[in-house]
């Protein structure tokens, strides 16, 4: 196991020479975690779960191709320079009289999919969709359809499971904090990079004197101001608690997920993680720019499993230290990060969605916004029969959406399936909550259960 | 009417003209509060030019792509902190958050630096030529696809925005699905020249007529003889469209409102009026005047007197204030050859991407997030980093021997230094905090933590 993970004591030590700083602050805690000192180490065997936003609003006619029977006819219609050709499409097999095949950017997502590992559920939206970014990405951040939201799915989550002493329960890799990582209580913590999770301004006695003082914020009080002086509390305590990761030379998304991966194997009680891969807003030069999207996604995906790129190991950083002769310096090579800890990897589901999918015909090298698109749900390698592990049920799941017929195509695909559905049988199913009492009763129907779960998304083995 | 205490000109000054300095507080406390905010509008004749309008000018010449960026940035930055009229680039800077244009594909730095010119020539103008002027802008048609809007392939993305976004909003939504479609023709034709500049051509331009809205409200465009100078101007018609629907005044004013004063709760503007939305809505007009709206937002009550820690500063605004008030040139050609290893830290890009805002580069067409949205562990982290960022680049520049940091004890001195006037309990606690620490005797260094100390509190952060 070459993947560093920090042990409890590692992580305290990074914090140690604090300790008789916080006399200098007045330290008042609300709800903030202290991380400094890890957490519990019984928190590794919790099932964890990694939302993937492919924010924009994805094209999911192109991600899940529809590659024979009727479904194929009408795609040949009404795609035409964005079309995908049905030779290069990697099958996933047969759905309403037709079949269907993975975009063939998603080289590694397929071979997880032929190890059992993905479930792939079709025609993901919610009834009247919408397709404005802003209003669409509230809707699926939060599982409500307010105007105005104040909380996401995942922050009601920690709300109801609660944030344990030093633990980093939900992180959000964005530019800001996503929406569904708020809760009406607790919520989650941003993380841009570990980089920008340190203060970087040296670690002698006066930076740690102005750290100490910046931290004492959290007694703020007034409206924003309160917020405010919180998130120097957790700034604080994240910059303490991350103190000492290091990520494997690899850029772009890829350096996310593994990111994600680090902070999920230290010692920080990390369950849920959210991140946000922008760019499918894809209104023109989509045939190059979905691809590269897509690509990236895939290179993610097997960073965060494998540790590895298009099969090529990431190693951790180079280091340079003094020599044995006086003034000379070695460069040790990094070594390889290693397939995600096996641990961790048993009890792990990723989970991709967007705001809302594509339109079914294309404007020139472009799609504008439309309903319904697939979600993927990539687990770990089937478990052992009767070991009692959770289990995502891997295939395809629900109905393509239909595209109407070739003489007359429809505008938009039909969800034939409820966001919220899946949502609640993650919570349950895979995180073994009771769920949301918000999903319960959603969208009642074939295969929906009444606790608002799909039928046989998950189980045990 | 009343005179302005030294906190209401700290405050007036933090929302409305990049902060203030020590200078501004001297000169404007106890002075009337309405003749305050008179000062800060440009007069309507007899205008200064500014002082760096040849660099300006030369940037518009730019024909550079993303190399450049850092150069155009830098430039705006230097402008909001040194502008002889800083409410214009105050709202010069809003106008670009609410018509959030970034890179996209072939934009150059002129491109980008004509779109903020238009902005700002319209910034207290009226809102109705602006919107007009930038529905036809080089950058905005590359960046919402505008320039690929054309007959059989008609795109969505502009007209989608333009009413969700930049006039009409969704608080209430008073338009459909089928108004984007219908406009989204009405707009199609415009493209982008090479030099950044636009033209019409016919013969992209879906023809015929348009419909927008349903029962009373619904209006009938286009339809005009193909070539003609009507169909040229057929986006006016979306434009006036979107503007006379009820929600739009209501929108602009709340995004006013939102970026000055406080972010309203309501989500129904029409149904459930916000006092002062509805008096900047008012103020616009038929005339759309900006100018207007802005007097009333600026001396009402509601934004004089809103409750302490309603409004978070953003990362662009933090940034200028802290460098018009340590004396830092945000866009130093001469620093950088006097130490050109350490040119990041002469000016405060990198600290903007800590914080997550840096101008032209806004993270979607939605802009930047706001009120305690910007307020995660990581951009913090950026805040804090930011006064630290800064002391390198005064001390590359040699600011501090032109505007030296005040004595480390003296707190006083301090707080008009920063342009607070005064510091509240819990500011003072944890600067003495940090004083008292035995770590910290070399006075150099003690300045350095008190000005950082100050310039992330709460107090100075959220106002």
């Amino acid at each position: 196991m070459s993947a560093r993970t920090p042990s409890r004591r590692d992580v305290l030590k990074a914090g140690a020479g604090l300790a008789g700083l916080h006399v200098l602050a007045p330290v008042t805690f609300r709800g903030s975690a202290a991380w400094a000192a890890g957490a519990d180490p019984a928190t590794k065997y919790r099932y964890r779960l990694v939302v993937v936003n492919l924010a924009g609003g994805n094209d999911g006619l192109n991600t899940v191709v529809p590659s024979d029977g009727p479904i194929r006819d009408v795609y040949d219609q009404v795609r035409i320079k964005t079309e995908i050709a049905r030779t290069v499409l990697r099958a996933l097999g047969g759905t309403n009289g037709g079949s269907v095949g993975l975009n063939p950017n998603l080289s590694y997502l397929h071979k997880l999919w032929e190890a059992s590992r993905v479930a792939v559920v079709q025609g993901v939206e919610y009834p009247d969709p919408n397709y404005s970014h802003f209003i669409g990405d509230d809707i699926w951040q939060s599982g409500v359809r307010d105007r105005a939201p104040r909380s996401g799915w995942l922050g009601r989550h920690l709300d109801r499971v609660g944030i344990g002493e030093g633990e980093l329960r939900g992180i959000g890799m964005a530019s800001s904090l996503p929406l569904s990582l708020y809760g009406d209580n607790l919520r989650g913590q941003q993380v841009a990079s570990l980089t920008e999770a340190q203060f970087r301004d040296g670690s002698s006695t006066a930076p740690r004197a102005r750290h100490a003082a910046f931290k004492g914020y959290d007694a703020a009080t007034g409206l924003s101001r309160a917020t405010y002086g919180d998130t120097c509390a957790a700034a604080y305590d994240l910059a303490v608690g991350t103190a000492g990761l290091t990520i494997g030379e690899v850029g772009g998304l890829s350096r996310t997920f593994l990111t994600a991966r680090e902070l999920m194997t230290a010692n920080l009680g990390v369950e849920v993680v959210f991140i946000s891969a922008g760019g499918y807003d894809t209104h023109d030069k989509q045939t190059s720019r979905h691809a590269t999207l897509l690509r990236n996604l895939d290179l993610g995906l097997e960073a965060f499993w494998e540790g590895t790129q298009n099969g090529t190991d990431i190693t951790t950083p180079a280091k340079t230290v003094a020599g044995s002769l006086p003034g000379s310096t070695v460069t040790i090579p990094g070594t390889a990060i290693g397939a995600l800890d096996p641990t961790v990897a048993e009890r792990t589901l990723v989970v991709t969605f967007s705001e809302f999918g594509r339109r079914i015909g294309d404007t020139d090298d472009g799609t504008d916004h439309g309903a319904a698109a697939p979600m993927f749900l990539v687990g770990p390698p089937p478990a052992a029969a009767g070991s009692g592990m959770r289990r995502l049920v891997p295939g395809l799941h629900r109905d393509h959406p239909s595209l109407g017929t070739v003489l007359s195509p429809a505008v938009n695909l039909m969800p034939t399936t409820d966001f919220r559905n899946v949502y609640q049988s993650v919570l349950t199913g895979w995180l073994g909550t009771a769920g949301d009492p918000a999903f319960v009763g959603v969208a009642p129907g074939t295969g929906v259960n009444a606790d608002g779960t799909l039928s046989g998304l998950f189980g045990t083995a | 009417m009343s005179e302005a205490s030294t906190r209401d000109v700290s405050r007036l000054f933090a929302r409305a003209a990049f902060g203030a300095t020590k200078n501004d507080l001297a000169k404007w406390a106890g002075v009337e509060y309405d003749l305050v905010v008179e000062s800060l509008f440009p007069p309507l004749e007899g205008r200064v030019p500014e002082p760096d309008e040849a660099r300006r000018v030369a940037l518009e010449g730019n024909q550079n792509g993303q190399a450049d960026k850092r150069l155009a940035q830098r430039w705006w930055l230097d402008r909001m902190r040194i502008a002889t009229y800083p409410l214009e680039e105050r709202m010069t800077w809003f106008w670009h958050t609410h018509f959030a244009t970034a890179w996209n594909g072939p934009p150059n730095v002129n491109h980008l630096i004509r779109q903020n010119q238009t902005i700002r020539r319209n910034a207290l103008g009226s809102f109705r030529t602006m919107v007009e002027e930038l529905t036809i802008d080089g950058a905005m048609l590359h960046w919402l696809s505008g320039n690929t809007n054309k007959a059989g392939a008609v795109n969505e993305n502009h007209a989608r925005e333009l009413f969700e976004l930049f006039t009409a909003g969704t608080i209430p939504q008073r338009y459909d699905e089928d108004d984007v479609k219908e406009a989204a023709k009405a707009l199609s034709g415009w493209y982008v020249l090479g030099d950044g500049k636009t033209d019409f051509s016919p013969g992209r331009h879906v023809q015929g007529k348009k419909h927008l809205g349903d029962g009373d409200g619904a209006r009938e465009i286009g339809g005009h003889p193909p070539g003609s100078a009507a169909e040229r101007d057929e986006y006016k018609e979306v434009v006036d469209y979107a503007l006379s629907l009820d929600s739009a005044p209501l929108f602009v004013a709340y995004k006013l409102v939102s970026s000055f004063a406080y972010v309203p709760a309501s989500t129904d503007l029409v149904a459930r009026p916000d006092v002062l939305v509805t008096a900047v809505a008012a103020a616009l007009g038929p005339n759309w005047d900006i100018r207007a709206a802005m007097r009333t937002l600026l001396k009402h009550s509601a934004f004089r007197d809103a409750p302490v820690g309603s409004y978070v500063r953003p990362p662009v605004e933090l940034t200028v204030h802290l460098a018009k008030v340590m004396g830092i040139d945000c866009d130093p050609e001469a620093a950088v050859a006097v130490n050109p290893g350490s040119e990041a830290a002469n000016h405060p890009i990198y600290p903007l991407l800590r914080m997550g805002q840096v101008p032209f580069e806004p993270p979607n067409v939605g802009g930047w997030p706001e009120d305690h949205r910007w307020l995660s562990a990581t951009t913090t982290l950026g805040r804090y980093a930011l006064p630290i960022q800064l002391d390198l680049a005064a001390k590359n520049q040699n600011a501090y021997a032109v505007n030296p940091l005040p004595a480390s004890g003296d707190l006083a001195a301090w707080a008009r230094f920063v342009g607070l006037g005064e510091l509240e309990p819990l500011t003072e606690q944890q600067v003495r905090a940090y004083l008292a620490a035995p770590a910290t005797t070399n006075e150099v260094v003690k300045q350095v933590g008190v000005l950082a100390l100050l310039t992330t509190s709460p107090q100075w952060q959220v106002v």
